[in-house]
């Protein structure tokens, strides 16, 4: 068996069409990583925004709190009032915090304007800031965090963005699995052997399984490196999701921190990938062609995206939420998740837990399927 | 040991390539002649299980093959007739995955491949990408993958196309030796290939066995109808027209013509010895533009 599986794997990698994929792929994964890191919005208009940013963060860093967001504020309209206005930095942090907490977001930057036109200096007390509370931030009995969160939507971004890409690489190196032998006209030759319609069914199977979660992890592996140097380490994995202000989440319901977040997102696009990877091998060994197979597979992958643009509530809504195209952008899945509306149940755990069930349960009905199909194949 | 097809139809959608074949076949070497479309690979993809008969059913030791089809794949080797190879494969990968499939444990597997490549002539070559193989030498890596398993049953669908005079004589002899208590099938057009190997020939005609037996009785049922007559040039065509021919030798402004028909097709016409390829064009004479 271990030999089969070993030849498969070669099969794999000989292809063309892989080779070729593998080529664009990483093409884009640098893209990716450059706009999603390198072009992102936290070096602003000057390079020296990473560093502010990070000086921010650290002052910053700690228990939430209408203190914290007073402290934080203070220290924003001095920074802005103290420099020059070309040489100042600009400081994504504090400016997403007050464009949270100060009433009338826009009015604070006239204002300064102003005050410093006429040498003068805005001071925190004249700016009304809105209370924690009245915002509505979810509480739970340890108070939330903040901590640097700027860095970890980016990396939400990213890792949402990689999973199209992994998901049509693996769709590419499925599909073949099976209708490349098909194209070849080797199914009678491969499919009288001994083994060659149970074990090799199931080698390649794992093949194609083992090849998909590598390409997942390398390509995660990737990621998470270039985020390790954008972010200066994981600095604000513990910073809590509430706090995050870019992704306006205030009010979701479960106490986690970042990091939990990007587990969350990594576990529940692996899972899907399992299934993705099942279903394209099922077309894969029902197609005469790779291309077909191609288009079969790529066209049911999208299906439920195009389908919720028709349907928008009801239990279909529902169901095709629960597939991985609707629910990959890491901010998508808290959403969604977390409301009945939109979902199966009122628990956002519980929610999660039903999606990765229901798609470990679609990889082993689809492969089993190929199997079943593949052990009685017959040409026409 | 024994095969056997009783009442074995296969109907596509509107063609039917098989009509109600049966026959049994013990240990021995067996040609399955016919011409273009008249059934052969339809035959042997369903005695090697890859495609369901309409009707009937095929036997290995009176065990219906599709109930056993485990215990029937294990000792079956088959060369089906054209499938592209993995070009980046070597010969020697090649045979080993096959080995693989074929349940042989790695030792053995690498010992047998390589006797077989050596058998078929391909121990120079075996370690080169098989997109850099010549036609024949694919054509002999398919013949040594259907061996691997040292088959009780060997089926090979036009095993000798493209094969040069030199590598025929070695196919054959191959076949000989390894034919001893199994039963060979091979489908081809060229007649010569097993005139001299086949123990007994099988002659598939549209779908249905015409006939079987070895070869010199077979031919004996023609005997009385092969003719040559010595033709002016300008009969020729009239003669061409009229007569199958199986030969025609030009000889100054007269030509010399083998003719097969029952009745004698000139007054000079001389009965002459009939051989297998007088015997093929006889039963597929429509074919042959008559
Ligand atoms: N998949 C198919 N669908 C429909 N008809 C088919 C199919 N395969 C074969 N046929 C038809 O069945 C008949 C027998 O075909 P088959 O391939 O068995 O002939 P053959 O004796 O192997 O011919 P050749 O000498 O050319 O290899 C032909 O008329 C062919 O057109
Ligand atoms: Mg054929």
């Amino acid at each position: 068996m271990k030999t089969i599986v070993k030849y498969e794997m070669e099969k794999i990698q000989q292809n063309k069409t892989f080779i070729g994929a593998l080529v664009i792929s990483l093409l884009v994964l640098a893209g990716i990583l450059y706009i999603g890191f390198y072009q992102a919005q936290l070096y602003g208009i000057d390079r020296n925004g990473v560093e502010h940013y990070h000086q921010v963060v650290e002052k910053s860093t700690g228990e939430f709190n209408d203190q914290k967001v007073k402290e934080v504020l203070t220290n924003y309209i001095d920074h802005y009032q103290s420099d020059n206005v070309d040489n100042r930095s600009f400081d994504l942090f504090s400016w997403e915090i007050a464009n949270t907490f100060i009433a009338n977001g826009e009015d604070v930057y006239d204002q300064m304007n102003n005050a410093m036109k006429q040498g003068d200096k805005l001071t925190i007390d004249q700016i009304s800031i809105k209370s924690i509370k009245e915002i509505g931030f979810a509480e739970f009995l340890e108070p939330l965090k903040v901590g640097s969160f700027v860095t970890w939507k980016d990396l939400y971004n990213v890792t949402s963005q990689i999973f199209l890409l992994i998901s049509i690489l693996v769709i590419l190196v499925c599909c073949l699995v099976f209708s490349s032998d098909t194209s070849r006209n080797m199914n009678p030759l491969l499919l009288s052997t001994k083994l060659g319609r149970k074990q090799l069914t199931i080698a390649k199977i794992i093949a194609a399984t083992f090849f998909s979660i590598l390409v997942f992890l390398s390509i995660h592996a990737l990621s998470l490196g270039a985020f390790f140097i954008y972010n200066g380490g994981f600095t604000g994995w513990d910073t809590s999701i509430q706090t995050n202000v870019s992704m306006e989440l205030f009010k979701f319901p479960v106490e986690l921190n970042q990091l939990h977040v990007f587990g969350l997102a990594v576990a529940l696009q692996f899972i899907g990938l399992l299934a993705i990877v099942a279903l394209t091998l099922y077309v894969s060994s029902t197609t005469r062609s790779p291309f077909s197979s191609l288009l079969i597979a790529l066209g049911l992958f999208l299906l439920p995206k195009a389908l919720t643009q028709l349907i928008k509530r009801g239990p279909i809504y529902h169901l095709l939420n629960l597939f991985p195209i609707n629910n990959y952008p890491v901010k998508d899945f808290l959403t969604l998740m977390s409301t009945e509306k939109e979902f199966f149940f009122d628990n956002f755990m519980q929610n999660m837990i039903l999606t990765m069930v229901v798609l470990v349960a679609i990889t082993i009905i689809f492969n089993f399927a190929v199997y079943q199909r593949m052990k009685q194949y017959q040409e026409t | 040991m024994e095969l056997e097809l009783k009442n074995v139809t296969k109907s596509y959608d509107d063609i039917i390539a098989l009509n109600n074949v049966s026959f049994r076949l013990v240990p021995g070497v067996y040609g399955l002649l016919g011409s273009n479309g008249s059934g052969k690979t339809t035959l042997f993809r369903i005695i090697s299980g890859v495609l369901k008969q309409t009707t009937g059913t095929v036997t290995h030791n009176r065990e219906d093959i599709r109930a056993n089809s485990d215990a029937f794949r294990s000792v079956l080797g088959f060369l089906p007739q054209d499938f592209s190879y993995y070009p980046d494969f070597t010969g020697m990968k090649f045979m080993l995955y096959i080995a693989a499939l074929k349940g042989i444990n790695k030792n053995l597997a690498k010992k047998r491949c390589l006797e077989l490549l050596t058998l078929v002539g391909l121990e120079d070559v075996k370690n080169k990408k098989i997109k850099k193989y010549s036609g024949g030498m694919k054509q002999r890596l398919g013949i040594a993958q259907a061996m691997i398993n040292d088959p009780e049953v060997l089926i090979l669908d036009e095993p000798t196309v493209g094969l040069d005079p030199k590598e025929r004589v070695r196919f054959r002899n191959l076949i000989s030796s390894f034919s001893k208590n199994k039963i060979v099938i091979l489908s081809t057009h060229i007649v010569s290939d097993i005139e001299y190997i086949a123990d007994e020939i099988l002659v598939l005609n549209k779908g249905i066995l015409e006939n079987r037996g070895p070869s010199s009785v077979l031919i004996e049922t023609i005997r009385g109808y092969v003719w040559e007559t010595e033709v002016e040039n300008d009969k020729l065509d009239q003669m061409l027209m009229d007569h199958l021919i199986s030969n025609q030798k030009h000889e100054g402004n007269r030509t010399v013509l083998r003719i097969i028909s029952i009745e004698k097709p000139a007054p000079n016409a001389k009965q002459v010895h009939p051989t297998l390829e007088d015997l093929y064009l006889y039963y597929f004479r429509e074919e042959a533009g008559r």
